[in-house]
């Protein structure tokens, strides 16, 4: 059983915050982790690993502070790791890098089963999944929270917001897992230094015979034209004044935040 | 059919959520000047999304689009986008809608912007700007297209739905596109009890604390989280030491963490340990009778009163909102 | 006496001395199964301990009845010993080998009134043991069948005893009789109801009296007498490191040079202990002093240490499980994480076992194995990616210090004192109040004090106490690294968790500090003169003395200091106070995940507080803080007492002159 897990690793989203000054996002000290749910596909990778027997890739395309995402998923049982990371990856929107994970996927060639999260942290775009399920052309499995193997045959649980599903079918497809599905575990200090002994790749564009076009801005169908910084810190703001007037001041204020609809 | 046409599809499998589509997609397609057109998949809802307002309806009546499934449902519109080339398909952002629109997308080698929280035609008319929210709700990303169709997936409760008109008049087309097998086979599926909305998936959170001095008064905030929508949670000493509330529906350090984009805390002190409960919540709001309560310094908006008498205030000035 | 008595009565003997030694040797091939090296240093220090513990039964005699009763039965036994030894030189040695006699003259008279004293003694420790176990029945003292049946046969050997002795004068007759005085009595009393027929049973009473004797001492390995050799033993033993220090099982500076980190560590099996643990579980007397003393067991959580211990003993002595997983079959995970590290049950352990490093070794096979839930798994991972156990952002580290004069050492870098704040002090609103009052005290004192600010980080003391032994000691390589970079030599602290693993766990890695405690430094502030205090108001104030500062630091006085300084203060001791404090519940990492307790932890402190009728319950340590203000809200006792950390006890009263 051959598993292609990817993983993303994304800034923790929890500790961004906006620089008073510059109005931009501070990113300096806020810790870099693998996206939750791309954790959930590993575990579960890991799962099916021990039942089944099997090797697990993990891939993660980002710069090459991604590596550190990949020595944790590697402690946590990933049997080899590759990185693809190249400058000119910079500006990739979903499709981009679902032709860059699919060039990777083919120089890697054997493969039964594909499972990511169904959204990142970061982005919660819910799309590279079922892109590249599309340009391999594989089926796709997604928002599982349970994955049963027999052979070829693959039966998996999704949830849906209203309705659960028991779906059936054939190797070779791709997964995406919420987090329901399992619990990670978290690999010890120790297992992440002894990580490193695992074998892990960097692969660039050209490892991946990627032409100019089809990588980062260029290779984009989607562009992104400005970003807003919305929020900050806590705003702190006590309400002054009778009662009545307090409560009125706060029913605007919510409003004005587009969180209570009026 | 030209290319100068810049029609605008909707399509959702749930029909409510397909009438709010309408109703966004009615507003862009007078202000481009082309046709709002609708895909379904019986006429008993062509018929109704023709009185919510499409101009046309795409039908396509095949038993393997009777129950929602990607492969075919990717199969009829990218053939059926293929020929009619629409300026923009808006997808319902179901859990369907999100495995479908990528997939579709990618198929037609076009963008796909998920989970809009805006949808606006450019100054000049040329181009639909399309906004999400990232970074843990720190960025508001703008978005254009370079391929056509544009996709987006939409949330539901974004747009209002289009109202109904019985008089209203509209093309019903039927069309037979080609529909592989799926690869998938469905073996069974189970509704899930409607339990209501699990904590840590809420987006509104009512949460008391100590401040609630007994176990009857706790109506006094069901009442005000029914006004605003929010779901009922608490801190630890209500759920574990006087078990007014299930373990379930405590926030903090060992129970629940929320992220809501709205957030009252009422009598809770602000105790750290509640506190990394909820720091992932947009907007805090904290009403308190001690000016010194920690949860100040967490809020984003407090006020400093007894919650007997605020709440009820709050519960009614909702209300009137709700009304107008 | 017949003639081959003594050849007959050693070879029975040497029977019995085969079996015990047999005992001797079966147990301790258990401890030694598997295990490769051997070491004993510090010799001196091990025979103190000895001597102390063993000898001078310092921890037995702390509870005063159970106190008593040991007393009596270890005197008795220890007096008659050396009596019967006496016997044995002098019949077999001196007599045989040397023509002579020791036991002659006035020491002979004072020996005999000693053995008949001390066998009375014995009696009473005896009777005293069996009604405490089988009738006043205190909590967590086992009143199993062997414990009853090795009292009674030691009864019953004393008691034949004084009957042998009885007989021998009655028919003796010796001049100096009476001062075997309750032989003597005895005497009179078989003389007045047998006469002189009395002589008839000697024999069969004195082979019933040896046999019994040598089936007690060859019992001796086989039920829980064994004590007299393995708590002895466990003294000379234990591990000697210091106090405060955890085992270290690997250290992260070797692995790094030899890039091996295939190490395994923790125990879930026997096999998996070392040899001392095995020992030391082998040394429990069921005596229940640890579980009395426990306060996860006081909450009702699963944990027990006795229970635990015998357990694993329990295991042990089946010889069949050596290498089977206990976890999950035999010990419960919740037992394991209850555990708060207090040291109530390693301090009131009489037979010296270490309870807290058996539960830690097993912590970290869980921890080892990842399976942790996830509030375990989010405390490690604030660790490592917000170098905080809250996960809050290491960017905000200093938002406490907003307004205040405080310099981090890149500010200034010429500093006496590095003030270190630690996570709750930085984090917690209700411990950044602490931390702002020590500035104030700080300032007053003119003391020349930097902050590391955002490069403050956690020392993952959490991690250790937890069982993730590799992020502790990263995190402590790392820290110890920056200390030197800034030239630290003195560390103030208000946490005595971080007092404690920087004073008593760094050395081991390389670090050379003076490390200071709060209270410590306000005291020695108080008592030079540095800080005028006006005079505060009335006050009633009972002081908590936190598990990490007082039981395993010794710290007692000094905070009870600072507040006798602060005014009318009147100090109320709880009814478990100083070395006998009971915990608050937060440590061992419970204050980061949930533990199912029948009664908090902390209410149960809290109320012991609010027994004493104090108005304040001051507080040295941030978590006892939080826990004993998280139960004020639990209990509605928000009003009295309130809670407060001494360090804002001195602040609120310093003179405003001060700051110019």
């Amino acid at each position: 059983m051959k598993i292609i897990v990817l993983v993303k690793q994304v800034l923790q989203t929890a500790d961004l915050k906006i620089d008073s000054k510059s109005k931009g996002i501070v990113t300096q000290g806020v810790p870099r982790v693998i996206s939750e749910t791309d954790k959930n596909a590993l575990e579960e990778a890991i799962r099916i690993k021990e039942k089944h027997g099997g090797k697990i890739t993990v891939i993660s395309m980002g710069p090459p502070e991604a590596k550190e995402a990949l020595r944790e998923a590697l402690a946590m049982g990933a049997d080899e790791a590759v990185l693809l990371t190249d400058p000119r990856f910079e500006g990739s929107d979903s499709h981009a890098v679902a032709s860059v994970l699919a060039a990777a996927l083919s120089k890697i060639l054997d493969y039964d089963l594909i499972l990511c999260g169904a959204y990142s942290e970061d982005m919660f775009a819910f799309q590279v999944g079922p892109r590249l399920a599309e340009v391999c052309n594989l089926p796709q499995f997604t928002y599982a929270t349970k994955i049963n193997l027999e052979g070829t045959s693959i039966t998996v649980e999704r949830d849906l917001e209203n309705e659960r599903q028991i779906v059936e079918g054939k190797l070779p497809c791709l997964v995406s897992v919420v987090r329901e599905i399992n619990e990670p575990r978290l690999p010890t200090l120790m297992a992440i230094m002894a990580s490193s002994k695992k074998p892990t790749s960097i692969w660039s564009a050209d490892d991946l015979r990627l032409t100019e076009n089809e990588l980062g801005y260029n290779g984009s169908l989607d562009e992104l034209l400005r970003s807003t910084v919305s929020s900050g810190e806590r705003k702190r703001i006590i309400l002054q004044g009778e009662a009545k007037d307090a409560v009125l001041k706060l029913t605007q204020a919510l409003q004005q935040e587009g969180v209570l609809k009026g | 059919m030209g290319q100068d046409k810049r029609d605008i599809w909707v399509f959702s499998e749930q029909p409510q959520h397909a009438f709010e589509l309408l109703g966004k997609g009615k507003v862009l397609s007078k202000e481009l000047g082309s046709d709002l057109v609708a895909f379904a998949t019986t006429s008993a809802s062509a018929d109704e999304y023709v009185r919510h307002g499409a101009d046309k309806v795409i039908l396509v009546n095949h038993p393997l689009l009777v129950e929602f499934q990607v492969d075919t449902y990717t199969d009829a519109l990218s053939e059926l986008a293929n020929e009619h080339k629409p300026e923009v398909i808006m997808i319902g952002a179901t859990r369907n809608g999100l495995e479908l629109a990528p997939r579709l997308a990618e198929r037609l080698k076009t963008a796909c912007v998920t989970e809009v929280t805006r949808i606006e035609l450019d100054a000049d008319k040329k181009f639909l700007l399309l906004d999400r929210v990232t970074m843990g709700g720190n960025l508001v990303e703008t978005h254009i297209s370079r391929s056509k169709p544009q996709i987006a997936t939409v949330p539901k409760g974004l747009f209002a739905q289009s109202t109904l008109d019985p008089s209203h008049k509209g093309q019903v087309i039927v069309a037979e596109p080609t529909i592989k097998s799926p690869t998938t086979k469905l073996l069974e599926k189970r509704s899930k009890e409607v339990k209501g909305v699990k904590l840590s998936d809420a987006t509104t959170i009512v949460s008391f604390g100590r401040g609630v001095r007994k176990k009857e008064d706790m109506i006094i905030v069901e009442d005000f989280a029914k006004a605003v929508g929010g779901v009922l949670g608490c801190s630890r000493p209500i759920a574990e030491d006087l078990r007014w509330l299930p373990e379930e529906q405590y926030i903090g350090l060992s129970g629940q963490k929320v992220n809501p984009k709205l957030y009252f805390a009422c009598g809770i002190s602000g105790q750290i340990q509640h506190l990394t409960g909820i720091r992932n919540s947009k907007v805090i709001v904290s009403i308190n009778n001690d000016p010194k309560a920690p949860i100040f310094e967490f809020s984003d908006y407090g006020i400093v009163g007894d919650l007997y008498t605020i709440l009820p205030m709050l519960t009614d000035a909702v209300r009137q909102l709700a009304k107008n | 006496m017949p003639a081959l008595t003594p050849l007959i009565m050693y070879t029975i003997l040497s029977g019995f001395a085969a079996i015990f030694v047999y005992g001797v040797y079966r147990r301790f091939r258990m401890y030694f199964r598997g295990v490769t090296g051997f070491q004993l240093d510090q010799l001196g220090a091990r025979a103190e301990k000895v001597f102390v513990n063993a000898f001078a039964q310092r921890k037995v005699v702390r509870k005063r009845y159970p106190g008593l009763m040991h007393s009596l039965i270890y005197l008795g036994f220890l007096v008659l010993l050396i009596g019967t030894l006496l016997v044995f030189l002098d019949y077999d040695i001196w007599q045989t080998f040397l023509h002579q006699q020791i036991l002659v003259g006035n020491f002979y008279l004072v020996y005999e009134a000693s053995l008949d004293a001390f066998g009375l003694v014995a009696i009473a420790g005896l009777v005293f043991a069996i009604f405490r176990r089988s009738i006043t029945r205190p909590p967590n003292l086992p009143s199993a069948i062997d414990d009853l049946f090795i009292f009674s046969t030691l009864l019953v050997i004393l008691i034949t005893g004084y009957i042998m002795e009885g007989i021998r004068l009655a028919v003796d007759n010796p001049p100096w009789a009476p001062w075997s005085f309750v032989g003597y009595r005895v005497a009179l009393l078989l003389q007045a109801s047998f006469g002189k027929q009395i002589v008839d049973v000697y024999p069969a009473l004195w082979w019933f009296h040896a046999l019994l004797a040598f089936t007690a001492i060859a019992a001796i390995p086989y039920t829980k007498l064994f004590h007299l050799i393995t708590s002895p033993f466990n003294a000379v033993f234990a591990d000697q490191r210091p106090l405060g220090q955890l085992s270290t099982p690997f250290d992260l500076r070797q692995l790094v040079a030899s890039g091996n980190f295939d190490v395994k560590i923790g125990a879930t099996a026997i096999s998996d202990f070392s040899w001392q643990e095995r020992l030391s579980f082998d040394s429990c007397t069921s005596c229940g002093r640890c579980s009395n003393a426990c306060p996860a067991t006081a909450a009702g959580t699963p944990l027990s240490p006795m229970h635990l211990i015998l357990k694993l003993r329990n295991v042990m002595l089946t010889e069949q499980e050596f290498g089977s997983a206990l976890i999950g079959p035999v010990i419960d995970q919740e037992e394991l994480w209850a555990c708060t590290t207090c040291r109530a049950c390693v301090h009131e352990c009489p037979v010296l076992i270490d309870h807290i490093d058996a539960i830690v070794d097993m912590r970290r096979h869980l921890v080892g194995e990842g399976k942790l839930d996830r509030t375990k798994r989010d405390l490690l991972n604030n660790l490592s990616n917000s170098a905080n156990p809250y996960g809050l952002s290491a960017n905000d580290r200093l938002n406490w210090a907003k307004g205040l004069d405080v310099k981090t050492v890149k500010e200034q870098p010429e500093f006496d004192i590095l003030y270190w704040v630690g996570c709750s002090g930085s984090y917690d609103p209700r411990n950044q109040a602490v931390s702002r009052a020590m500035v104030k005290i700080l300032h007053a004192a003119k003391i020349r004090f930097s902050v590391l600010g955002n490069e403050e980080r956690c020392n993952c003391e959490v991690a250790r106490r937890l069982g993730e032994e590799g992020r502790f000691q990263q995190s402590a390589l790392e820290l110890i690294q920056l200390f030197e970079k800034y030239r630290v030599k003195t560390i103030l602290t208000q946490c005595p968790h971080c007092f404690n693993t920087f004073k008593n766990e760094y050395p081991g890695f390389g670090a050379s500090l003076q490390v200071i405690h709060h209270t410590q430094f306000i005291a020695e502030l108080v008592k030079a003169g540095r800080l005028t205090l006006r005079k505060g108001t009335e006050e009633i104030v009972t002081f908590h003395d936190p598990c990490y500062l007082g039981r395993y630091n010794s710290v007692f006085d000094k905070p009870r200091s600072i507040l006798s300084s602060l005014g009318p203060v009147t100090i109320r001791e709880m009814r478990r106070h100083g070395e006998n404090s009971f915990c608050c519940g937060a440590g061992g990492a419970n204050f980061w995940y949930k533990v199912d307790q029948k009664k908090r932890v902390n209410q149960i402190r809290f109320e012991e507080a609010k027994e004493t009728k104090s108005n304040i319950l001051a507080t040295a340590c941030p978590f006892c803080t939080s826990m004993f203000e998280d139960a004020a809200v639990s209990l509605g006792s928000t009003a009295s007492p309130r809670v407060r950390d001494v360090a804002e006890l001195v602040a609120d009263l310093i003179d405003p002159s001060q700051f110019y």
